[in-house]
This record gives C-alpha cells, sequence and structure tokens, in this order.
C-alpha cells in the first residue's frame, strides 16, 4: 500500500501539473456547491429571521426540527430524492435525474438546515434594540433587516462556511443523485469514493488534499473579505 | 454603518468566482446512458472502448457505475437507455421481462478463489471450483463474502449450493463491501474470498493473498450488455444504445477488448463470435 | 418653531399584554419644545408606551393626531410615528461601526445626499462635542459618550418628539450633567421630549410637565422639581 506522503507528494503534482481531468472535477464540485448554496442562503436566512423574530405558533417546534434535520445523512436525502426523481417516481417527467441539476437541488436541502440552524442562531444572539433603533431611525423593515445581517456578518459568514463545507465534502448525496458520470456529474468525493473502490488510495487522498486545499483557499478568501474581525466591545 | 461595503465586496468574491459556475460542459451532441457495475468501470476497460465509439459516431456514453442489482433496477425504471451487467440469470430474468432486448454477450473472463498463500483449505489442490468451497467449509477455514447480492455475491451463493452447504458461523464473514475492500479485509484477516479476475488484478500487488483457484465453466463470467425496451420506456434512448451494442460487438471493439492488459495481464476475452 | 397645536395628541390609547390591560384609556397630547417627565415604578408600562409612541408597538386602540393631522389605520399612523419620532433606549444600541456611520444612519437610509450628510454629521458632532471620536468605533466609547452619540443620531434626523428611556440612569456626574444639558438644549431646538425615569432626582433638567403612571393611568402631576431646581 502507497504511504501518505507518496499520496501528497502525487497530490501536489496533481494540481502543479494542471491535469485536465483534475479540474474538471474540480470544477463541478465548485460549480455544483457554489450554486446550491446562493440558492439556498437567501431563503434560509429568510427563514432563521423569521424563526428568530417572528412570534407564531409551532416556531419552537420548527426550530427543533431544523436541528434535528442537521443529522439526516446524506445519503438518506439522497436516496429519496432519487426516489422521487427517478423516472419511476412523482417527478421522473422532469428528467433531473443523474444531472448537476439533480446534485445541486440534494445539496440545498443538505445545507438548508446547517443555514437556518446557524442562522437562527446567530438572528437570536442579535440585540433587539438593534432591530428597534434601525426602526425608530427610520429605516425600512428591509433595511433593518440588512443592518441586522451586517451586525451579524460574522456568525451568518461561519453559518455560510459551515453549509458549504458539508456539502462540497457530501458524497452520498452526489454519488445517489448525480450518478458519478464522468465530466457531468463527478465532483471530488465522489471522484474519491470511486478511487477508493479501484484501490488507487493515493489518487483517493490526493483529491482529498485537493479539496482539503481548494477550502482553505476559499476560507481565506473569506477572511480578507471580513475585514477586520476583531471583536468590538 | 455601510451595509453597501459589505454587499460590494461580496458581488466582488462573486464575480471572480462566476467562471467555476458554468466550467461543466453541457453535452452538445446525442447521449446515451448506461449502468454498468463498479466492477466493469473500476478495470478501466471502458476508458479505452468507449472514446472510439464517441469518435466514430459523436454519441456520448454517460456511465453510471453501481451494483449489479441497482443497475438492472435503473435499467427497469428507464433511467438509464441500456445496462452493461455480468449475472446472466438476473439478466435473462430482465430480457423475460419485457424489459430490454437485443442482449448480446460480448465478453467475458473469470472469477477466481484467492486465500492465504498457507492454504490450510488446501483449495489449490481441489477438483473443482465446488470441491473447493466443499474444503474451506469443512475447514472451517475463515472466508470474507460480498455480502451485497452482488453478481460476484451471486456466484459465490451458487458455489455453495452447488457444494451442498448452507455457510454460517464464525469462520464466514459477510462484509457487505465493494470487491477492492473485501480483497483487504480478507488478506488482513488471512481468509479465503472469491474475486473477479480484474479487481484482483489491480490490487494483487498490495495483498497478501494468493490465486488459488481458478477455470471451469462454473467460475465463468460473462458480460451482458441490454438496450433498454423501448415498447416499454417509448423515450429511451433507443436508437443510440442499439448502435453502442452493434459497435461493441463489431471487430474493432472486440479487438479492443481481446488486447487490453491490466499489469500487463489481459483480462477479458471477446465472445461476440461464439 | 411651530408651537402652536400639540406635536402629538393621542386619546382612547389601550394595550394589554396576554389579557393583563397594561395601558387603560390613556389620552394624551405632547407640546413642541417641551420636555414631560413620565414617572412610574419599575413594569408600569413606561417603556410600553414609550414604544407605542414610537410606532415599535402596535397599540390594542387609540386615535391619533399627528401634528394635527387625524391619521386613520394603524399602517399609516405607525409610518409617521417612525418617521417623526425617535425612541432611544435606556442603553442605546450603537451600530457595529464608526460614530460617523452611526449619526449618518438615519440619514443614509433617507438617501439625503452624500455632502448633505457630512455637513449635518459633522454639525450634530459639533453639538454634542465629540468631533474628535468621529471615526473611532462607537462601541469603544464610554458609556456617557455613547449616550451623546445616540442622542446626536436621532438629533440629526430632526424629529418631532423624541423618547428616551431612562437617559441618565446608572451615570456618573459629570456624564450626567453634559446628558441633562443636551436634553435641554434638544427642547430648545423645538423638539417635544418624554423622559421616563422612577427616580425623582432631575437636576438641571427642564421639566414642564410631570405625568405619572399608575395602573395603566396617567395623572398630572405638581412640578415638584422645577421649585426644587429653583431653590438651588
Amino acid at each position: 500500500m502507497e504511504s501518505l506522503g507518496e499520496a501528497g507528494i502525487q497530490a501536489l503534482r496533481l494540481l502543479l501539473t494542471g491535469d485536465p481531468a483534475l479540474w474538471t472535477i474540480i470544477g463541478i464540485s465548485f460549480s455544483v456547491s457554489l450554486r446550491a448554496i446562493l440558492i439556498a442562503a437567501p431563503v434560509a436566512l429568510l427563514t432563521a429571521f423569521a424563526l428568530a423574530y417572528a412570534r407564531f405558533p409551532g416556531r419552537r417546534l420548527l426550530v427543533a426540527l431544523f436541528n434535528t434535520a442537521l443529522s439526516i445523512p446524506a445519503v438518506v436525502v439522497g436516496l429519496t430524492l432519487y426516489m422521487l426523481l427517478s423516472r419511476a417516481g412523482p417527478l421522473g417527467d422532469w428528467r433531473l435525474l443523474f444531472t448537476q441539476d439533480a446534485m445541486i437541488i440534494g445539496q440545498i436541502l443538505l445545507s438548508f438546515p446547517i443555514l437556518v440552524a446557524m442562522g437562527h442562531a446567530a438572528f437570536q444572539a442579535t440585540d433587539r434594540r438593534a432591530w428597534e433603533t434601525a426602526l425608530t431611525l427610520g429605516a425600512s423593515p428591509w433595511q433593518a433587516l440588512l443592518t441586522l445581517i451586517h451586525e451579524i456578518r460574522f456568525g451568518l459568514m461561519a453559518a455560510l462556511l459551515a453549509g458549504f463545507g458539508r456539502i462540497i465534502a457530501e458524497v452520498g448525496s452526489s454519488m445517489m443523485v448525480g450518478g458519478n458520470i464522468l465530466n457531468h456529474t463527478r465532483n471530488i468525493p465522489t471522484a474519491i469514493a470511486l478511487e477508493t473502490s479501484k484501490g488507487s488510495f493515493a489518487q483517493g487522498i490526493a483529491l482529498g488534499l485537493v479539496l482539503l486545499l481548494l477550502a482553505l483557499i476559499l476560507n481565506l478568501a473569506l477572511l480578507t473579505l471580513q475585514g477586520r474581525g476583531e471583536v468590538t466591545a | 454603518m455601510n451595509e453597501g461595503g459589505i454587499i460590494r465586496r461580496a458581488a466582488l468574491l462573486l464575480a471572480t468566482l462566476l467562471p467555476l459556475l458554468w466550467t461543466a460542459p453541457s453535452p452538445a451532441g446525442q447521449v446515451v446512458r448506461m449502468a454498468t457495475t463498479t466492477s466493469t468501470q473500476n478495470s478501466g476497460l471502458l476508458e479505452r472502448l468507449l472514446p472510439p465509439f464517441t469518435n466514430a459516431t459523436g454519441i456520448e456514453v454517460q456511465v453510471i457505475a453501481v451494483g449489479t442489482g441497482k443497475a438492472l433496477k435503473m435499467a427497469r425504471d428507464g433511467d438509464v437507455d441500456l445496462v452493461m451487467v455480468h449475472a446472466p440469470r438476473a439478466e435473462r430474468a430482465f430480457v423475460d421481462g419485457g424489459y430490454g432486448i437485443d442482449r448480446r454477450g460480448f465478453m467475458e473472463n473469470d472469477f477466481l478463489l484467492v486465500g492465504p498463500a498457507s492454504d490450510p483449505a488446501g483449495v489449490a489442490g481441489a477438483r473443482s471450483a465446488v470441491d473447493a468451497m466443499k474444503r474451506i467449509a469443512r475447514s472451517h477455514s475463515r472466508f470474507v463474502s460480498r455480502g451485497d447480492d452482488s453478481g460476484t455475491h451471486k456466484k459465490e451463493r451458487l458455489l455453495w449450493t452447488r457444494a451442498g452447504t448452507e455457510p454460517g458461523g464464525d469462520w464466514y464473514l459477510e462484509a457487505g463491501q465493494g470487491m477492492g475492500r473485501v480483497l483487504q479485509m480478507a488478506s488482513e484477516l488471512g481468509a479465503y474470498t472469491l474475486t473477479d479476475r480484474g479487481t484482483w488484478l489491480a490490487h494483487q500487488a498490495e495483498l497478501d493473498l494468493a490465486p488459488l483457484y481458478a477455470g471451469g465453466s462454473l467460475l465463468a463470467n460473462p458480460y451482458g450488455i441490454i438496450a433498454v425496451n423501448p415498447a416499454r420506456h417509448p423515450d429511451a434512448r433507443y436508437r443510440e444504445a442499439r448502435r453502442l451494442i452493434d459497435w461493441i460487438c463489431g471487430s474493432r471493439a472486440q479487438s479492443i477488448i481481446r488486447d487490453y492488459r491490466v499489469k500487463g495481464e489481459p483480462l477479458f476475452r471477446p465472445t461476440c463470435a461464439d | 418653531m411651530n408651537d402652536a397645536g400639540p406635536v402629538l395628541a393621542v386619546t382612547g390609547l389601550g394595550f394589554s399584554r396576554s389579557g393583563r390591560p397594561v395601558l387603560r384609556e390613556l389620552d394624551l397630547a405632547l407640546d413642541a419644545g417641551r420636555i414631560t417627565l413620565l414617572t412610574g415604578h419599575n413594569g408600569s408600562g413606561k417603556s410600553t408606551l414609550l414604544r407605542i409612541l414610537a410606532g415599535l408597538l402596535p397599540p390594542d386602540r387609540g386615535r391619533w393626531h399627528i401634528d394635527g393631522t387625524p391619521g386613520s389605520s394603524w399602517q399609516e399612523v405607525r409610518r409617521s410615528l417612525l418617521q417623526r419620532h425617535c425612541y432611544l433606549h435606556q442603553q442605546p444600541y450603537l451600530f457595529d461601526a464608526t460614530v460617523f456611520d452611526n449619526i449618518a444612519y438615519g440619514l443614509r437610509r433617507r438617501r439625503v445626499p452624500r455632502r448633505e450628510i457630512a455637513e449635518r454629521v459633522a454639525r450634530a458632532l459639533r453639538h454634542v462635542s465629540l468631533e474628535p471620536l468621529r471615526d473611532r468605533p462607537a462601541r469603544a466609547l464610554s458609556g456617557g459618550e455613547q449616550q451623546r452619540v445616540a442622542i446626536a443620531r436621532a438629533w440629526v434626523l430632526r424629529p418631532r418628539l423624541m423618547l428616551l428611556d431612562e437617559p441618565v440612569a446608572n451615570m456618573d456626574k459629570p456624564a450626567r450633567r453634559r446628558s441633562i444639558d443636551l436634553i435641554n438644549r434638544l427642547a430648545e431646538h423645538g423638539i417635544a421630549v418624554v423622559v421616563t425615569s422612577h427616580d425623582p432626582q432631575h437636576g438641571e433638567l427642564r421639566i414642564r410637565r410631570h405625568l405619572h403612571l399608575y395602573q395603566g393611568e396617567l395623572s398630572e402631576r405638581r412640578l415638584r422639581t422645577e421649585a426644587a431646581s429653583a431653590s438651588h
């Protein structure tokens, strides 16, 4: 069996030589997961805001449900979606099975509970005075919401990163509804699963390191976006 | 306070990421979708076999590799246009049930029994595959089973039935994993297992196992390719599927299959001419 | 400033929380340029009344006249209240931004031109003597300074009515005097001011009227404080 060090060297070589097959896989991974998070985030954050600020019956139950949904395995989401999207299933006519769109739907479903749960926690930690202050200074509810988002931007950024982290690395749903089709629905995690089943562990680890490296770059990019993130008393 | 600033910066970041959102090539020309088994994909043959077909016909083949049972279920549900598996009985049932047509047996390889080089059960000296299974059962030597209802697992069940034993007990381990993982487990545990030759050749070098028994018609592993019945699924891409089947039984593809080597050893025997 | 009619008049104002009446059919009129002291023990509903007058909390009932104009729906009343009145929390909430950005907040939301914002914020900063702190993170300021930023942030919007919840509680003497001085100047600018307190000590605050909230009802009180401050 190849050593880990060998795998690391192979990972670097793969990245540096600009292996086109690898970059296609990386491209698919990020394209799918970014689109998923971009669609999921606005709806999820509005939901989180409503759960934190609105008073309606069943609100606490809903929060509990979203927290529970955090522990749904990706495979179960994938399987459920598969059964819906299969030609034999109720949504078969949409012809979405084994497409990137199906992967995106799966990843939206997977990231949504994280975004809501973490977003809810962030909104709940806000001071109610912030909302009232914005309104009394003449902000519209929509402007006040933007202000609130700005006040808790670090918490929301953390929620986005956690959501993105889950879906960029999930294999269960993507494998099931994407089908791991070369050049179409093969992303980094399903490629790792494939390499592992082939016994090419070094290749699998190499892909894992690639994922790690790109996640690191993304995190650093967001860090600079946050600007001075120091705590102000 | 200026949310404008953070939104502008987010937009900037988004703009730099935007190219990533459209990297995936959309299928330009004709496409046909084929379900096959993980071991078929892992053999590496398809990467040699399919690009010449695409070059010749302009039809792109999208391969989805899953277990045998799931591959056939996908074909039955019309989620793919054709299926390439190695489970003759299940294939026959699939065709007889009216789900598929135009089945061709286009190549075969074989299964072999592997185990620790010390061979405590004496499998190497067996007179037949069935005899080898009897020896393992009699000596209660450890055996790792796929246990996943795959083609290989079905073959193993058949051998046990022929040997007149119902395996069970401490020595019989059902892994529920793919062939590669099962070979690794057998190697770690010093156990016997039944494997297809393709996976064996790919993993052989890193395993502490020896090939102990091979040969005989019972251990043959014939591959079939079947088109989804357009009468049952009118929107299946039957014409493209049919062209792929015909091409695979053509002289060009058959010689690619004959010449294909894994770690220097031939793996498949083309059978369309049989 | 127009000192003629009341800035705000409301009659029959009622509000209850979980079935318990907090405000019972109050009548209230507030005049421009006057400071009204609102007292009452803790939990008597002072903050609730202030929030309703600011448009932050919908009452159950009430007929409104805002600058002499009768309001019809709460929706409409709420919009005018939010635009004309400013509410300050006992401990004002400052946004996670600079002093300048905090004071400019309301002006930006009203789409005031950039140059005018700079001028008005500069004037407000001068008004509360905080010019040197213009670019400091607002949350790094002391409690008294934060209070003044909050007053400047409201004052810059030229509100008709300012509602201050316990503005001088928990402050040391110098900070307290500065705040009281500022509040007096708000009234001089023609702004109607309501100040709540559960403490009868108001020092130099030029109170023109004293209302007491007890068991959901308002009563007019004589101005003991005026006599007290006059004797100094």
